[in-house]
């Protein structure tokens, strides 16, 4: 109960599709989305090149997707990551996710590369491998109209990839519902690289819940939770993730010209108040959400008059803003529209860009190479870039690559701010010292989603924590990164844990699924699942001389702001945060710990 | 003396500027007590929830929020930045 009980499976060289039992197992041991998919990917072995035909690529939703829980509009897809060489999981919301379990599938595990450019069609249980050529080429925006148009069902919705990602751009993201994106990861070039451009699903089963009234108890006092608490109630619905931009820069760590520094001096031009008072039309929920943080925008002056889509977030007015020394708001907007339009993930872009533009400032990289300027707050050149960078043309393709090839590429590879390949996003680790150690320690490389340690660092939730200090942070850090492993395999939105956590986490999820769950099962499960994705990434040949931050993060003293003279301490914390995670001091989990959670 | 005091979000709308200066000798209680004062009820109502700041409401001085100097008592001294947000979340 509360799942469908089965993931297809797709054979896209062989041309077959099989639909399966969801084993009862894998239920009880890794709940379902992200948690279900490393275990899948897991499996598949370690020994695969990301963008060849033995990666597989599993679309996941969870338990509690498509049911009444709050914020369960999501899915997530879990592969090896081209851009990191770990395993990977990215999200997204919208209705998607939803729509995938009112057909019938809780999964959908894609393996082998197709002949030519192809698309599933999943209604109702039944499912094809329909030509996708008419669509190959086109935008994420004409793709997603012409899909729909072309299964002739309005209510359809459409997962697809971008130019970007068919020409395999290691920061290629899958877009959703035209706007959403499961962004991080590259893993758009993983379905490039199966010539899979789209999956469209279309349903009508609801999730069979357990017991109803258990359930129904559980999803109101989550509700209740969320209304009544600040940030859910009140922050985020107000102003959209980019509320976050002054907070975070007035406590010196809003990253500023690939982190420079923590201070960005325009910070408010690119805000989320300023967000609102220039291109905000209306707030955006994804299904089943009562925060509604998404932004519906248009652009009212200026060169880019007339565009209009969803966002910026608080991550890429920071990527293409301050990341870039910019404070032209209309040019991140545009940026980021780009980005939708072309499946690229935003963080990643932006940062990129950013990357680049010191590479040019320094003279590692020549205007006869870029084609045009690119210094620091150059507007103009950022919106081409993405421009080029989704279209894979000229330097565009080296953007592509990401901050870490670039920079390797033009000699200077320390110029890279990036964990495990992956660029990091909107926090500088000096500054917020918890959150650095979250970064190193990524089972995905450089990610503020693995534990969002700004909760307790700046934010005060569950704790107010000093941002700058040490102690109590790898504790903290352990619970956070578990804790988010069971939402993302739930599925919901993180943004619930600024009001619920385990206890309605295990509520729900008895409600909904009829077997007992308790703050303690369900953190042994996410702790199962991180443990998992570490020993895939072992196995893969990562162990603690990748848990680190960039040598400038580590070396050079934060040079104004609160965190003036910080550099971050990650040698005083990594072999505790090891020691309370029961792994060696490489970072591998020990015998004990395997055996502790069942994976010996 | 003077101080520095900055509005983010919902309290920009209330006082309706960005940031204000203010010729003032105190603590960060006292600062806040005289902006109600100069702002109304709706500032107040927005901060306090009677004697106590409302939950998740962050007070920076020169970025530090005053949890980690010494809460309301933190005593300002000249020229001190002082930002005021309301409860505030993303990611």
């Amino acid at each position: 109960m509360g799942y469908a009980d089965k993931i297809l499976w797709v054979d896209l060289a062989k041309g077959v599709m099989e639909s399966k039992e969801l084993p009862k197992e894998l239920k009880e041991e890794y709940l379902g989305g992200r948690g279900l998919g490393v275990k899948l990917v897991y499996d598949n072995g370690v020994d695969v090149d990301p963008l060849g035909p033995g990666n597989i690529l599993v679309f996941a939703a969870g338990p509690l997707t498509g049911t009444s829980a709050p914020a369960s509009g999501r899915f997530c897809v879990v592969s090896k990551s081209p851009a990191t060489g770990t395993i990977f999981d990215s999200h997204s919301g919208g209705r998607w996710g939803p729509e995938l379990k009112f057909a019938g599938f809780d999964a959908i595990v894609v393996k082998g590369k197709a002949q030519g450019p192809v698309y599933l069609w999943i209604n109702g249980g039944g499912a094809e491998i329909r030509d996708a050529s008419a669509v190959w080429g086109k935008d994420v925006f004409e793709t997603t109209d012409l899909l729909v148009r072309e299964v002739g069902d309005d209510m359809a919705k459409v997962a697809c990839i971008g130019p970007a990602g068919e020409k395999l751009a290691k920061i290629a993201s899958i877009m959703n519902d035209k706007y959403r994106a499961a962004g991080r990861g590259g893993l758009g070039a993983v379905m490039g690289s199966k010539n899979l451009k789209a999956i469209v699903v279309r349903g009508t089963k609801k999730p069979v819940i357990a017991d109803q009234e258990a359930f129904d108890t559980a999803v109101a006092e989550a509700r209740k939770m969320l209304k009544e608490n600040a940030v859910t109630g009140q922050g985020l619905p107000t102003y959209g993730t980019a509320v976050l931009v002054n907070i975070i820069n007035g406590v010196g760590a809003f990253p500023t010209r690939n982190f420079q520094t923590g201070v960005f001096e325009n910070a408010d031009d690119i805000s989320g108040e300023t967000i609102a008072k220039t291109i905000l039309d209306k707030k955006r929920a994804c299904w089943g959400c009562p925060i509604a943080c998404g932004r519906g925008t248009s652009i009212k002056s200026g060169k880019y008059k007339g565009d209009s889509g969803e966002g910026p977030e608080y991550e890429t007015t920071w990527s293409f803003g301050a990341h870039c020394g910019n404070d032209d708001l209309m040019a991140n907007t545009r940026a980021h529209y780009l980005c939708n339009k072309y499946g690229l993930d935003a963080i990643s872009a932006g940062h990129v860009i950013g990357t680049a533009m010191e590479l040019y400032e320094r003279g590692d990289i020549s205007r006869d190479r870029t084609g045009m300027g690119l210094s620091f707050g150059d507007a103009d050149a950022i919106v081409q870039m993405t421009e080029m960078m989704g279209k894979r043309e000229g330097f565009g393709k080296d953007l592509g690559e990401g901050s870490k090839r670039l920079a390797t590429k033009y000699g200077a590879p320390e110029l890279s701010m990036d964990v495990k390949g992956l660029e990091l996003p909107a926090y500088d680790p000096r500054a917020v010292q918890g959150h650095g150690l979250g970064y190193a320690t990524s089972n995905r490389g450089g990610c503020h989603l693995r534990a969002y340690m700004i909760a307790p660092e700046v934010l005060g939730i569950p704790e107010k924590m000093d941002p700058l200090a040490i102690e109590g942070k790898p504790e903290m850090l352990k619970i956070f990164q578990d804790g988010f492993a069971v939402v993302d395999s739930l599925v919901l939105c993180k943004f619930v844990t600024f009001a619920i956590f385990t206890k309605h986490f295990a509520d729900l999820m008895t409600g909904a699924t009829g077997t007992e769950y308790t703050e303690e099962s369900i953190m042994t499960i996410g702790e199962r699942i991180y443990n998992l994705e570490r020993m895939y990434n072992n196995k893969a040949g990562f162990d603690r001389k990748d848990d680190t931050l960039p040598k400038r993060l580590l070396e050079e003293a934060m040079p104004e702001g609160p965190a003036k003279g910080y550099t971050h301490k990650l040698g005083e914390m990594l072999d505790k945060y090891y020691g309370i995670r029961g792994w060696d001091k490489q970072g591998k989990p020990t015998e004990e710990k395997l055996e502790e959670l069942g994976l010996a | 003396m003077k101080v520095y005091v900055k509005f983010y979000a919902t309290f920009r709308d209330i006082v309706g500027q960005r940031e204000i200066q203010r010729r003032f000798d105190g603590t960060v209680c006292e600062l806040l007590d005289r902006l109600c004062k100069e702002y109304g009820e709706e500032f107040k109502k927005a901060t306090f929830d009677e004697s106590k700041l409302r939950s998740y409401i962050k007070i920076l001085v020169n970025g530090r929020d005053i949890e980690f100097l010494d809460g309301l008592h933190t005593k300002l001294s000249d020229n001190d930045v002082v930002a005021i947000f309301p409860p505030v979340g993303g990611g």
